[in-house]
């Protein structure tokens, strides 16, 4: 009497759960997710072509925009590839201050993370708390480059100013303070029997197919694969700090969602460390007024909030400018895990789904 | 026993009095919100806001015309015309003209400076009813940003 047929399904690009202009087309038997495409390209802006028509210092302006919720590390992967190919060394300060400044942001972007996920899934006490803290953050980056989201932090060979006075007492402020939060937060969701329903079991992925997909950062290590670029390729000081990498081995939602909380409390370990050891001196080394590099090609890659950023550059040599560069984004590459987490899941599991997989528009489209 | 063990699971409401004791907590603390148009937060002085053109201690241009900001600045919005003026040894700007609607605030104009003649000032409200009113002359880029009365 009835006649069962699949239905196609668009979600987004205006969704509110898609997190920008995500756009999936669904395939659904009843209200079971058969089959999944994602459509990207929506905020397609050209940045690797327009990135060769700039100097290296203009190209700075536009890794900020990748991900725009972890502008610092952006800039982070982006001017240490200059450097490596320059092969300049950087002062022992700058690279403290990177690091207790990539760090931040690798909070600020969980705690983003965490707001919108908590909501998408009903959560909304969550939503208000996350960002009050991520405010504090965010006054940090405004107080130290004038920038609260685009933020322009590093400079070739050290850091754009000095550290400006009273820097490190709200450093020490929000380090006393988010440790409790912490425990606000984990309360409201760690144990909530409706939280642990909507993320038990829900977006489930092997490691073995993790890894086969190129999956990285807290969804490789929510299923239990302990990889993080700091730890297996340090870069900057992080060998001299004493942290641990968050690995959770439930491969679901909830695990993920696990790993993100300890990595913020790692975060915040090593914030502490850097800001204590922060050694006297200069914040930059010397370097020319206009930027010339070497020929040559150079891949470096670091841990960004959402998983492994690398850039690919390449210099003619003659030019101020890069004469290519490509970017490898965590929220791309992550994203191609969609589809096998979704497969038999409800429609609402994919709101779920997308959020724990923390993807950013602004670097999946470029 | 199945069903018991799910009943009281079902009645133990430790997780849900645990979230709710958070929120209580929060009743008696001190609110964090800035009631915008009436409360207004200041900028960080690194703050980037609006460009700005300084004049030195006897109201001149700082500005000689070098032309760096010009070379620098990513989305090309400022123009000058240079200009000689007697009893000055260095050029001057005849006409600054600055494009704010282009604008993406990232300070390299400033950065590239030798002679410290722009800033960027600590203004955020800066909209405009008009496109037109994005286009700043020179005689406006010395001014603070003329206040928009809010309209229906």
């Amino acid at each position: 009497m009835f006649k069962r047929e699949i239905v196609e399904l668009n979600m987004g690009p205006q969704h509110p759960s898609t997190h920008g202009v995500l756009r999936l087309k669904l395939k659904l038997d009843g209200e079971t997710v058969v089959d999944l495409e994602p459509e990207i390209g929506y905020l397609h802006r050209g940045v690797e072509k327009l990135a060769e028509n700039f100097n290296y210092l203009q190209a700075l302006n536009l890794t900020d925009r990748l991900d725009y919720i972890a502008a610092v590390s952006n800039n982070l992967g982006y001017i240490e590839t200059l450097e490596k190919l320059g092969g300049v060394e950087v002062p022992k300060k700058a690279q403290y201050f990177r690091v207790l400044l990539t760090e931040l942001n690798r909070i600020a972007s969980h705690l983003l993370w965490l707001a919108t996920h908590a909501l998408d899934i009903g959560a909304m006490t969550v939503f208000l708390y996350a960002f009050r803290e991520r405010e504090m953050i965010l006054d940090m980056f405004e107080m130290y480059t004038g920038g609260r989201l685009l933020t322009t932090t590093f400079r070739y060979g050290g850091l754009k100013e000095d550290i400006p006075e009273g820097f490190d007492k709200k450093v020490k402020e929000f380090i006393k303070i988010f440790p409790s939060r912490m425990e606000d937060y984990e309360d409201l969701l760690t144990e909530n029997r409706i939280w642990k329903k909507r993320t038990v079991g829900v977006g489930v992925i092997s490691a073995e197919d993790a890894i086969n997909l190129g999956l990285s950062g807290p969804v490789l290590r929510g299923s239990g694969v302990p990889y993080d670029i700091r730890k297996v390729e340090p870069y900057e000081v992080y060998d001299e700090f004493d942290w641990e990498i968050a690995v959770e081995n439930g491969c679901d939602t909830y695990a993920r969602y696990k790993v993100r909380m300890k990595e913020m409390r790692q975060s915040l370990r090593i914030v502490e460390q850097a800001l204590e050891g922060m050694p006297e001196g200069e914040f930059r080394a010397k370097v020319p007024k206009t930027l010339k590099l070497p020929k040559g090609e150079v891949y470096h890659s670091i841990e960004a909030p959402k998983g492994e950023l690398g850039y690919y550059l390449i210099s003619d040599g003659k030019g101020t400018g890069p004469y290519r560069l490509k970017v490898r984004g965590p929220s791309f590459v992550n994203l191609q895990g969609l589809k096998p987490m979704c497969k038999g899941h409800m429609v609402a599991d994919v709101v779920a789904i997308i959020g724990t997989l923390d993807v950013v528009l602004g670097e999946i489209d470029r | 026993m199945k069903g018991l063990v799910n009943f009281v699971k079902t009645f133990n409401y430790r997780d849900l009095i645990k979230g709710a004791a958070v929120t209580f907590k929060h009743q008696f603390k001190k609110t964090v919100t800035v009631q915008y148009p009436k409360q207004r937060l200041e900028p960080f002085p690194r703050f980037r806001g609006r460009l700005t053109l300084l004049k030195d201690e006897n109201g001149e241009d700082k500005c000689v015309c070098c032309m760096a900001c010009v070379r620098i600045c990513p989305t090309q919005v400022i123009e000058i015309k240079p200009g000689k003026k007697e009893g000055r040894k260095t050029r001057y700007p005849v006409e600054y003209n600055f494009n704010m609607d282009r604008c993406i605030f990232c300070g390299l104009c400033v950065e590239s400076c030798n002679f410290g003649a722009i800033e960027l000032n600590n203004e955020y409200e800066l909209a405009q009813y008009s496109r037109k009113d994005f286009y700043l002359t020179k005689e406006k880029m010395y001014l603070p940003t003329p206040k928009v009365e809010y309209r229906k």
